[in-house]
């Protein structure tokens, strides 16, 4: 009480999703602790919804590209099991995500631009390693 | 099996190429297509990675890779068997993810390029069978320093094959077969079984139209064992 709970802007930024008091959570850093999880949470910027079979394909082609090597079929199920049982459920228990494993669809939370912008600049800092 | 009915058949085969990029189509979207290759795009975010290529065959996945390393499709490197310089590196990824996949429109640059993959694959092993068939003869006529080099520096056994309208000089290793050759005519065909290590087998496989090929090459061992049999049944 007397906590400024009730205000406009509180209300706002609860409809917003993720809102920034999340920047002072653990969770929130560590569901963003793994360079897999950052590239899918971008790829979701884009494509907001999409299949865990794509996204399996899109993390296997983005460290194909950075590695300069074929993956190969059982590389892309290593992934896709890891996405099942690790990248998934912490980002869905970080409020990042909504999983459906029933569809078997991922779908990106309404994200706080503070979050959204995180998730662009930790990407747009690995660029200068990939050779142009 | 006939190679006509050994084409047919990898021809069954279904195919789900799809692109992933930012930006405009690609160049190898391009090549696929006009080699009778249908490929889907999806879109990349950018900044992010670079464009790869993602290849499914009868449903699953054989492999993803970057769309760089199989740009030699578009500019095929021509090197002799045995070339150290190991430039040849992006056609041996092509044996990997696009193999038994039957592509139209091949040119005889394109074709010579895969020849010397598996040419120099051989090299590399230096045992085992190698069947070719070179049409006619007289189309060996300008390889035959490239195969003195893979008769006299390896202990593999050569077969060559073709309709005789020109006779190729006697190279020990090499056996010449003109007999029933008319059938292999239409065809530009390679086998080599991989001599003791069955994983080096790989073949090639590629029928003439006017002005161009419609083939396909493999690694699997099977199949180069399929086109194998196709010459010893003359």
């Amino acid at each position: 009480m007397g906590e400024p709970e009730e205000g406009p802007d509180q209300q706002n930024r609860a409809a917003m999703g993720s809102s920034p008091p999340r920047l002072a959570e653990d969770q929130f850093y560590r569901a963003l602790a793994s360079s897999r999880r950052r590239h899918l949470l971008y790829y979701l910027l884009e494509n907001e919804k999409c299949a865990v079979e794509e996204l399996a394909s899109v993390l296997s082609g983005w460290e194909a590209t950075t590695t300069g090597t074929m993956y190969t079929s059982a590389d892309r199920s290593a992934i896709f099991l890891q996405l099942l049982h690790n990248h998934l459920p912490r980002l869905a228990d970080a409020g990042l995500i909504d999983y459906d494993s029933n569809s078997g669809t991922v779908q990106l939370e309404s994200l706080h631009p503070q979050v959204t912008d995180i998730i662009r600049r930790s990407v747009e800092a690995e660029q200068p390693e990939q050779s142009e | 099996m006939t190679l006509g009915s050994l084409i047919g058949e990898i021809q069954g085969r279904q195919h789900q190429v799809t692109v992933y990029r930012s930006g405009n189509r690609l160049e190898i979207e391009t090549w696929l297509a006009g080699h009778g290759v249908n490929a889907e795009s999806r879109s990349l975010p950018s900044p992010g990675p670079n464009p790869f290529i993602e290849i499914k065959t009868d449903g699953e996945v054989i492999g993803i890779i970057g769309v760089e390393a199989i740009e030699a499709l578009l500019e095929p490197p021509i090197y002799r068997p045995g070339d150290q310089n190991g430039i040849s590196e992006g056609y041996r990824v092509l044996f990997d993810i696009l193999e038994r996949m039957v592509f139209s429109a091949m040119s005889r640059r394109e074709l010579l390029a895969v020849s010397r993959e598996i040419e120099d694959r051989a090299f590399r092993v230096g045992e085992g069978t190698l069947w070719v068939g070179f049409q006619t003869l007289s189309t060996f006529k300008s390889q035959v320093d490239v195969y003195r080099t893979l008769s006299d520096e390896t202990n593999l056994t050569i077969h060559i094959y073709g309709v005789e309208d020109w006779t190729p000089p006697a190279i020990s290793g090499i056996s010449y077969h003109t007999e029933e050759a008319t059938r292999f005519e239409p065809y530009w065909v390679l086998a080599y079984d991989g001599g003791p290590d069955e994983n080096q087998a790989c073949g090639l496989v590629a029928k003439e139209y006017p002005d161009e090929y419609t083939g396909f090459w493999t690694n699997d061992p099977t199949t180069v064992e399929d086109i194998a049999t196709t010459f010893n049944t003359v």
